[in-house]
């Protein structure tokens, strides 16, 4: 049974900053042929500013089609979407795509990195578009890569590009920033770093951040962990002491 | 200069032995499509302008005989410029080397070199002397082929009597760039030729003297030949006219055109074949990056079914952006995977492309 209206009666720190995001009653189906696949059945949701989210769930619950309608790149079958108050449910592609490019950052578990660019001017592709973007030295500064601005990708390791396209992402200053399986490819100590620069973000720029993960060991560094199965929310639950990354165990 | 300009410039030069290929195959395309084009418009140039200069006729008529008296009548057409009447006949000819017989079209010149319809470039020699009936000028396709000079004897028999022809002359007409007899698929200048002689000569040989068996007209500007044709076939019928027929039915202007018209398709066809081979390799290039870099993200167990999926919805996405403008928002798999798998994709997304479900 989906837990949402569970939501309500649950305290977290976190719901006294503003909503950011609120979805009602957001359901996808996705149809091929005769068959309709249900990836979100009904969701009621509030993400809140600043506060820190990990989506936990099995393949197939529904936590990447969650994460793609609030960040823009999809749109709910039924069902409403805000940002900021702002109905996105029906927004043209133009609105969408300025939406993403002024509000949303997103992380993805391949890097997706210029291979022919250093690291500099793979944050720099972003920069050059955005409308209030920070300096890419300052973004890869950021998340601990000060000494490998002039890089190319294939010159540094996983975890290292996993950090420029987290700096490629934060630079344009968006007000969310959305990870699906960041941690996915790499290793436990390089995994650790990843989520340190997630976590600095989050706290020195104030990121609403949103990450997707199988690893239920990264739980503990969230203000809140939502829980899904087979497109519902199962469980929602606060932390209320949040560990550091360094403090994470899986 | 902004990132996307490093990466053109560092994946121009990556790539450079394949874009210094595709350059030169570019170049020879082009090339090609130059030398070819220019040949084209410079045979067609140099085809209306020797026309022009040697007053190829407009409509040609063969007939059995009529009376030189006829003449003003067709020239009282209305339409027609300039109206020539001459003999023309095919003999057999004994050419000297030659073990079988040839044939030779005889073609009535004037007596006194005058400015005549279908005229003659004397290429070597001189024009015929008026009375010497045995003075001829040989064509130059039939001389060449036959090794024969000026001042070289060709037997031919005119209507039944043997007579010997002297070369004084070697030309060319528009009439016969081409020299083909009629039935004929292609030339053949060692067996067919072309002699140009006197008038008078020529009539007496064959019972024609004031009278003609060919006629051949210019025309006024802007004239509808087929008007002029129709007449003309009227006024010819009593004297066995064969039917008229327009320049563009002219046997040698028929070829020639031809020629210069497949000359014009091959200038388009072949070059067409170096810019596509070219523009296979651009887009194998191209892909072939997003290949090594989205190689990654692929399930795909062979590299071969991967590429084939990758050109596949390669063509699916140009064939949808052409068509309907945009992609559909609830594309196939295979674009969505292509759209997503790629790169640079993957970076516009967040500023102008949105991913299909």
């Amino acid at each position: 049974m989906p837990l949402h209206s569970q939501s309500a009666s649950v305290h977290f720190a976190s719901q006294s900053c503003p909503a950011i995001f609120h979805i009602e009653g957001v359901t996808k189906v996705y149809r091929m042929g005769d068959i309709e696949v249900h990836a979100l059945r009904s969701l009621d949701l509030d993400f809140y500013e600043r506060e820190f989210v990990v989506l936990l769930g099995p393949s197939g619950s529904g936590k990447s089609t969650l994460l793609n309608i609030l960040g823009g790149l999809d749109v709910p079958s039924s069902g409403h979407l805000y940002f900021r108050n702002q109905d996105l449910t029906y927004a043209s592609d133009a609105i969408l795509t300025r939406f993403r490019r002024d509000y949303v950052g997103f992380i993805f578990q391949f890097y997706n990195l210029i291979p022919s660019l250093t690291a500099r001017e793979n944050v720099a592709l972003v920069t050059e578009i955005a409308r209030r973007p920070m300096k890419p030295e300052q973004a890869l500064e950021l998340v601990g890569l000060h000494d490998r601005l002039d890089h190319f990708p294939a010159q540094m390791s996983g975890g290292e590009q996993q950090r420029v396209a987290i700096a490629r992402a934060i630079a344009k200053r968006p007000e969310v920033l959305l990870c699906d399986e960041p941690t996915g490819a790499l290793d436990y100590q390089t995994g650790k770093l990843v989520l340190e620069a997630l976590a600095q973000v989050n706290r020195e720029l104030g990121t609403t951040t949103a990450v997707i993960t199988h690893n239920a060991g990264i739980a503990g560094m969230a203000d809140r962990v939502i829980t899904m199965r087979s497109g519902e929310i199962i469980n929602i639950q606060s932390n209320e002491h949040k560990l550091a990354p360094s403090q994470l165990e899986w | 200069m902004n990132a996307l300009n490093y990466k053109l410039l560092r994946d121009l030069w990556k790539l450079r032995g394949q874009v210094i290929a595709i350059a030169l195959v570019v170049a020879c395309g082009i090339a090609i499509f130059i030398a070819m084009i220019s040949t084209y418009q410079s045979l067609a140039t140099s085809q209306l302008a020797y026309y022009r200069q040697y007053r190829f006729a407009q409509v040609f008529a063969q007939l059995k005989r009529a009376p030189e008296t006829l003449i003003e009548q067709i020239q009282a057409i209305p339409g027609v410029a300039q109206v020539q009447s001459r003999v023309v006949m095919d003999v057999t000819l004994d050419v000297p080397g030659r073990k079988e017989p040839a044939i030779g079209r005889l073609v009535s010149l004037p007596e006194q070199q005058t400015p005549i319809l279908n005229d003659v470039f004397i290429r070597q020699g001189r024009y015929i002397e008026p009375r010497r009936a045995e003075e001829v000028m040989a064509s130059e396709a039939f001389v060449t082929a036959n090794h024969l000079k000026l001042g070289d004897r060709v037997g031919a028999i005119i209507n039944g009597r043997w007579q010997q022809l002297n070369i004084v002359g070697v030309g060319l007409s528009p009439e016969y760039i081409y020299e083909i007899r009629g039935g004929d698929v292609l030339p053949d200048n060692q067996r067919f030729g072309v002699f140009w002689v006197g008038r008078k000569a020529l009539g007496t040989a064959f019972n024609l003297d004031g009278a003609f068996n060919d006629v051949a007209l210019s025309l006024t500007p802007q004239t509808n030949p087929q008007a002029v044709i129709f007449q003309l076939d009227q006024l010819l019928k009593p004297y066995g006219g064969f039917g008229a027929y327009e320049r563009a039915d002219q046997i040698s202007n028929q070829f020639i055109s031809e020629e210069i018209s497949q000359l014009r398709s091959q200038a388009i066809i072949v070059p067409s074949i170096f810019l596509g081979i070219a523009a296979f390799f651009v887009a194998h290039s191209t892909l072939s990056v997003d290949w090594h870099s989205a190689r990654s993200n692929c399930h795909s167990q062979s590299i071969w079914v991967w590429q084939l999926e990758y050109w596949l919805a390669f063509l699916k996405v140009s064939f949808s952006d052409c068509i309907f403008g945009r992609c559909d928002r609830h594309g196939s798999r295979a674009m969505a995977r292509f759209r997503a798998s790629t790169t640079l994709h993957t970076l516009l997304s967040f500023s102008s492309f949105k991913l299909s479900s």
